[in-house]
């Protein structure tokens, strides 16, 4: 144990989070936090001191050398909250529009129901083909399987025959589809008590015994990763394994990870994991 | 102060380079050459930032695909785009293009139109290969995006041309940037992130996400453009003052405007009611004088910048669980490298 007294830092005055997007740019002392000493008093405004707490991991800062000398100039707020007016009655347009498509479709399409179902058999991939050998039921109980030799990433090249899609003619040789069929097979283990659909994708060219994958984020940040999930090399096979564990208490929703070289850094590929409520 | 990395120029040299390599096998080389096809590969063969194309790459990588499977689409955004600088040019009456004479000045009116029109049925090529490259489904989706996205260009070049045509010079900022959202926004950056997001994640991700940051990256990159055109040097491709000249409703003018005396509001009315022929070289510099006399470069670069701080807020929510990469950095340092640009 360390002999230094513990820093504690001072409680906020908040006391909730500040999610109003017209307080978002305004400065520390706007409101009632200590000013940052890298923010206006240290010698003009940066471009994130408008933003709250900074932004995390942003390595980049402009000087605005006609910044006001102290806190966030009006002219600073009402043109971020225009600014933000704008964008926001745009979304909201698009989804009128959107709704507007969707109940004009449901008019058209119930008179059209068999039809359509065609379209959307005709539409599914391959990786969705395969992810449906792959769907645990609860009243199978909790169980560790080895399930599928998936090569998800070949769905690409496989699509045109399953869809039956002609490839358009053009003026060029077709670039090389996402996966060669000769891309590597991995084998997916799932331990769950609810229906859940994976799909990997995969570099053709990665090599299939040296991945590594973090835990898988939801789509909706306000939900926990997933985090048991492992990426090994089957001793017998050699062929890349991986294993998936799912709380019972793991939120409904679609995850996804990146899978990556541990020396380079460098993306091999992605595993999508949707689970059903 | 400087302090983008080298990574942005290094990512646009290498993503730029792909796509125009690839961007090549789309353009015909078949007759007729002289009056059509040959017209038709001007613009994208002059070059240009490819930031657009580098965009939709990029972030199609950062969420785990290979720059290969988004490079169709990078070359159809490529192309559209230049179809689209044909069109604008006329529309503007713009007389330079990345350092050389615009095509309807070079080719006369008749013919850049119809290279323009060709050219935009051929963005359409690389659009249709996601087909076999991804399936029905999500290459419908990435078709709705590129419909959405074209509306929305013409939508906001129509709202710029009608103010010229009506010569309504009495706009706020909220205008502008409608304005701005659609006729740059859109085809610069929401369109670019969220088309390389759904690819990244083979349809999965709700593109939405991306929509304020594409905005606030978009309106940045569209402040600075015409903040390089009243100051920049000859590198900068275009004509100096050409925004004046042909009287575009830029964040400068409608500050002048709006600061104005009501006697300078009604010469500024003057100047600007008649196209760019009737305007002298005085004018220009009265209003180019103006503009410094009452601060509204300053302005626009103040508000270029306080732009640039949302945009790296929404980054960092849009991009938010995704995993740091090359990739991901150079998005993240793109909205640096916009305001920093010269």
């Amino acid at each position: 144990m360390s002999d230094h007294p513990r820093i504690k830092r001072k409680d906020p005055a908040r006391s909730a989070p500040i999610r109003d997007w017209s307080n978002m740019f305004r400065s520390p002392d706007a409101q009632g936090a200590p000013a940052s000493p890298a923010g206006p008093a240290a010698g003009g405004l940066r471009m994130y001191d408008s933003v709250p707490n900074g932004t995390p991991d942003s390595s980049a800062a402009v000087t605005t050398p006609a910044a006001p000398a102290a806190g966030l100039s009006e002219e600073a707020r009402v043109g971020i909250e225009t600014a933000y007016r704008v964008i926001d009655e745009h979304l909201q347009e698009g989804r009128r529009a959107a709704q507007e498509r969707n109940a004009a479709g449901a008019g058209a399409g119930a008179s059209a129901a068999a039809g359509s179902a065609g379209v959307t058999i005709a539409a599914e991939s391959i990786q969705e083909i395969v992810a449906q050998g792959i769907r645990f039921y609860s009243s199978f109980a909790p169980l560790w399987v080895s399930l599928v030799k998936s090569i998800a990433n070949s769905a690409a090249a496989g699509d045109n025959a399953a869809a039956g899609i002609a490839a358009p003619p053009l003026a060029r040789a077709p670039m090389p589809p996402s996966a060669p069929a000769t891309a590597a097979p991995i084998i997916v283990e799932i331990a769950s008590t609810r229906m859940t659909r994976i799909t990997v994708d995969l570099a053709p060219a990665a090599s299939m015994t040296h991945l590594a994958i973090g835990g898988l984020q939801a789509l909706e940040p306000e939900k926990p990763p997933l985090k048991e999930i492992s990426l090994a090399t089957d001793a017998t096979s050699h062929r890349a394994v991986v294993r998936i564990r799912i709380q019972d208490n793991q939120p409904a929703g679609v995850y996804r990870g990146v899978i990556v070289d541990p020396d380079s850094g460098e993306s091999r590929g992605t595993i999508t994991l949707r689970i059903d409520a | 102060m400087t302090v983008t990395s080298n990574l942005v120029p290094a990512i646009l040299s290498e993503y730029g380079a792909m796509t125009r390599a690839a961007l090549r096998d789309y353009l015909p080389l078949r007759e007729p050459r002289r009056h059509l096809y040959d017209l038709v590969a001007d613009y994208p063969l002059r070059g240009g930032k490819m930031m657009r194309s580098s965009l939709c790459i990029a972030t199609a990588c950062a969420f785990g695909a290979r720059s290969h499977d988004a490079l169709d689409l990078a070359v159809s955004i490529e192309l559209l785009h230049n179809a689209l600088l044909i069109h604008d040019d006329i529309e503007d009456g713009s007389e330079q293009r990345r350092g050389q004479p615009t095509l309807h000045v070079e080719h006369g009116l008749p013919l850049a139109l119809n290279a323009g029109d060709a050219l935009t049925l051929v963005s359409l090529r690389p659009l249709l290969q996601n087909h076999g490259r991804f399936g029905a489904d999500l290459a419908m989706k990435l078709v709705r995006e590129t419909e959405r996205m074209a509306l929305a260009s013409a939508e906001g070049q129509a709202m710029e041309l009608g103010w010229r045509h009506d010569n309504l010079i009495d706009l706020n900022d909220a205008d502008y940037l409608q304005m701005v959202l659609k006729k740059t926004c859109w085809l610069a950056a929401i369109f670019p992130l969220r088309v390389g997001a759904l690819i990244g994640t083979r349809g999965v991700i709700d593109p939405e996400a991306f929509a304020r940051f594409g905005f606030f990256l978009g309106a940045t990159f569209q402040i600075q453009d015409d903040l390089l055109n009243l100051v920049a040097d000859k590198s900068y491709g275009k004509e100096r003052d050409g925004d004046l000249w042909e009287g575009k409703r830029t964040l400068m003018l409608i500050r002048l405007f709006r600061e104005s005396a009501p006697a300078e509001r009604d010469r500024l009315t003057a100047i600007l009611r008649d196209g760019r022929h009737a305007r002298t070289a005085a004018d220009v510099a009265w209003m180019r004088a103006q503009m410094d006399r009452y601060g509204c470069i300053e302005y626009a670069r103040r508000s270029a910048h306080r732009l640039a701080g949302a945009a790296l807020h929404e980054y960092s929510l849009a991009f938010a669980g995704v995993p740091q990469s090359r990739d991901k950095r150079f998005i993240e340092e793109m909205v640096t490298w916009v305001v920093e640009r010269n």
